[in-house]
């Protein structure tokens, strides 16, 4: 018990101190307290010129002079229950105004006065800005169960911190996050995200996890550790970016000098006729392209090392929409074989036109055997790929089809085989009003193989699945039912067929209640062998009264394999209630959003095959929840 | 006392089914889940890379309690076969996936739309996805993700 009154000690004494931190540094944004008179409306730093002003007195209901730049407007103000407003009837000019409040009945503090900051630009003399968009989250939970035992006592903190400075069009941000989690005797603490940004107009300079902006070739979206510079002009871009290819936690620099990614990025817009506007852009990666480990990667790829550049070219001409690049890479394979280097080249092409309401497609990629995207984990090599697709719409209904025709080991090796994989796909929507939306599809394919390596049997894959989709809704709800089957007929491998089925549905009642259940069901044949899986989830989020929810999770999981391979039923539950006690704790800290809590967890396992394995776990959690928004602006 | 769970879910959907529904509006239909991409084809399904993230890119994130949050897993694997995996948060199953992979060297596992991730409890939880067939000797990674004890408010998700 020792042990919990410490926590307790030490849970009351953060509660506290984050309180009155977030009280004092969210007090600008407060309705402003003078005595008993408060102004409501504008907050200070949210003042624009259309705005009027609200003053609450509380229980006083007169008389009240209000003075705006020393002059009496009383006259014009409406009194609505404690609340007076008063409408200028032209905006407030831009600069400082001082509002005045003279409650002349009033027992005490009869004056109240502000000076409001209208308009978007700082007053002269107030042209830089320091603030804070932090926030801080606290949880303590006293645990109950048999599976806790002496681990009886658990808290997690977040802070989330986001400060910054600015001044004219420079501005300079940091934001990071640090997590902590205490389920005695065990102690985590988990420091992640990491930003520090110095912006001046459209350029800036970045620090921590920065995102890069490659093309489809070379990297998508890029998001590592690392620096990050970015020049932007009226019709040209450049970033910049040394970075960790792998993705980092904790507070690593990530500027250590192996794992590296280096590159650059150039956008160029040409005004085009039409105001078709052709973009340029060219992006050049230099690094390590597959970690062995990372804190989300698992993977037994040897680290390989290389460079890739692309250039990319897109806008519409003569009606026709065009993207096009070009790329080449050369990497070693495996750093610590030394395989040496090879070099290969990546090129697509995509066309888009309308002609007469049905839009056409057209798509063309080849990517080398050899060529390899720096930190694209989704990146496709080896293969030729043409497409066509069109679709087009005839009152509710839509209907599209695709072609397309694939092929794989481009450069003959005949270690490997030569495989063609062609499929067409057909898909039919029906969207009318009051009735449900309808979508079929269709897809067949066929993976074949036209050479093998000697001795190797044929590829010869027939793979057809159909797809049924039904949505329906209405106020307050809505319902998805997916229906699938799918055959594949594989003389090497074996023949397989799944039928998958799943139903979700949302139900809100008067923002009081939301149900949220999905149900799925599987059932594959493969090779023989045959395998039921049925799960199914039921979220809710219940406002019970105003100071009380209920939210809670339910899900259910059996799974059946053929031949005693498993067998097994599983249930969860977590159900957690939650008593709203920030009203109550307003009037001390009001910046706070506080509750008590009281969880329950429970993990029913039961398997049909090996009692052993079965379990019956259940939890029962007390606690406290605090978040605190850590927010406010100075003006000097 | 035993429930009987299909009474359950016939009461559920009875639930769902019986109430008002005017007006009456589409929604889209649910979006393909699995994808693929070229490669290799012959041989049993082995895995060779297993990447997990948010869609921030990275293992970790935090979201306001009642957000919403979703996840990814890029798999590489040569040969073709079934595939069945579970998402786990907190070592409970939120989803079940299986397909036939038949050709290409890249499988992209989106989690479901329906699925909602247990994200009403404040702190700290795990992520993760029980790849259980075939059968690999690779650790799969664990993503974190860390909720905070604040409402959000409808259509705002916060994701760092």
């Amino acid at each position: 018990m020792n042990k919990f009154f410490q926590f307790l000690s030490v849970f009351v004494v953060l509660f506290i101190l984050v309180l009155r931190v977030s009280s004092v540094l969210g007090s600008t944004e407060l309705p402003l307290m003078n005595g008993d008179i408060r102004l409501i409306e504008p907050l200070p730093m949210q003042t624009q010129a259309e705005s009027s002003i609200v003053i609450d007195t509380g229980n006083y209901t007169g008389p009240l002079i209000i003075l705006v730049d020393g002059v009496d407007v009383s006259a014009m103000v409406k009194h609505e229950g404690a609340q007076w407003r008063y409408q200028p009837s032209d905006p407030f000019a831009a600069g400082k105004h001082h509002l005045e409040v003279l409650a002349t009945g009033m027992a005490s503090s009869a004056r109240a006065d502000w000076v409001l900051s209208v308009g978007e630009e700082l007053l002269e003399g107030e042209k830089e800005t320091l603030y804070s968009k932090s926030s801080f989250s606290l949880t303590g939970n006293q645990v109950f169960g048999k599976k806790t035992q002496d681990q009886d006592i658990a808290a997690n903190g977040n802070l989330a911190l986001n400060v910054g400075a600015k001044s004219g069009e420079t501005e300079v941000s940091f934001e990071s996050n640090m997590g902590y989690s205490n389920t005695s005797p065990t102690n985590e603490l988990t420091p992640f995200g990491l930003l520090f940004q110095v912006k001046h107009d459209k350029n800036r300079l970045a620090f921590g996890d920065v995102v890069f902006s490659g093309t489809p070739l070379t990297a998508l979206p890029l998001s590592r550790r690392g620096v990050s510079a970015e020049m932007q002009g009226e019709n040209a871009g450049l970033q910049v970016i040394q970075a960790s290819s792998r993705t980092v936690t904790g507070w690593n620099s990530g500027l250590s000098s192996e794992n590296q990614i280096r590159g650059a990025g150039v956008t160029y817009h040409l005004a085009g006729q039409n105001d078709q506007p052709l973009r340029i852009a060219a992006v050049a990666l230099d690094g390590e392209i597959l970690s062995d480990s990372s804190p989300n990667v698992a993977s037994i790829a040897a680290p390989s090392r290389g460079s890739v550049g692309g250039v990319l070219g897109s806008g519409r001409y003569a009606g026709i929409g065009y993207n096009a690049e070009i790329a080449a890479s050369a990497n070693n394979p495996n750093t610590l074989s030394n395989e040496g280097t090879r070099r290969d080249l990546a090129g697509r092409l995509q066309l888009d036109k309308t002609v007469g309401g049905v839009n056409l497609r057209a798509n063309y990629q080849r990517t080398g055997a050899r060529f390899a995207s720096i930190a694209n984990s989704g990146a496709t090599y080896d293969r030729e790929q043409y497409a066509l697709s069109g679709g087009a719409g005839f009152g509710t209904s839509f209907l599209s089809a695709s072609l397309s025709r694939s092929r794989d080991n481009l450069d003959n090796d005949p270690a490997r085989p030569v495989v063609y994989n062609n499929n067409t796909g057909l898909t039919y929507s029906l969207i009318q009003q009051n009735w449900p939306a309808l979508s079929l599809s269709y897809l067949y394919g066929r993976v074949k193989s036209q050479s093998e390596p000697a001795g190797d049997p044929e590829t010869d894959i027939l793979n057809q699945s159909g797809t049924a989709a039904l949505s329906y809704g209405g106020e307050g709800w809505s319902s998805n039912l997916v229906l699938s089957d799918s055959w594949i007929a594989d003389p090497l491998n074996g023949d397989a067929n799944t039928r998958n089925a799943a139903l979700s549905g949302s139900l809100k009642w008067l923002d009081k209640l939301s149900l949220e259940p999905t149900f799925s069901y599987s059932n594959i044949d493969y090779n023989g062998m045959f395998q039921k899986t049925t799960a199914g989830t039921l979220t809710l989020n219940w406002h019970i009264i105003a100071p009380l929810s209920l939210a809670g999770q339910m899900t259910w999981t059996k799974n059946d394999i053929s031949d005693n391979l498993a067998d097994n039923v599983e249930r969860t539950a977590i159900l957690r209630m939650v008593w709203d006690i920030s009203p109550r704790l307003k009037s001390l800290f009001p910046r706070q959003h506080s509750g008590l809590t009281l969880s329950y967890s429970g993990d029913h396992y039961a398997d049909h095959l090996d009692s052993s394995q079965n379990r019956w776990d259940q939890t029962v959690m007390l606690g406290i929840q605090v978040f605190s928004p850590l927010e406010g602006e100075v003006h000097f | 006392m035993k429930i009987n769970q299909w009474a359950v879910w016939i009461l559920i959907l009875g639930v769902v089914g019986g109430t008002g529904c005017s007006p009456l509006a589409p929604i889209p239909v649910q979006s393909e889940t699995v994808h693929f991409s070229g490669g290799s084809t012959t041989g049993p399904l082995t895995i060779r890379r297993v990447e997990l993230r948010f869609s921030n890119g990275q293992a970790e994130t935090i979201v306001p309690r009642n957000g919403k949050l979703s996840t990814q897993a890029i798999i590489q694997f040569n040969g073709n076969g079934l595939f069945r995996a579970s998402w786990l948060v907190d070592d409970r199953v939120v989803e079940a996936v299986s397909t036939t992979v038949t050709f290409g060297n890249t499988l992209t596992v989106d989690m479901a739309p329906p699925t909602r991730l247990p994200i009403f409890e404040p702190g700290q939880h795990r992520l993760t996805l029980r790849i259980e067939q075939p059968v690999s000797s690779l650790t799969i990674p664990t993503l974190i993700f860390m909720v905070t004890a604040d409402e959000n408010s409808e259509g705002k998700t916060q994701i760092k």
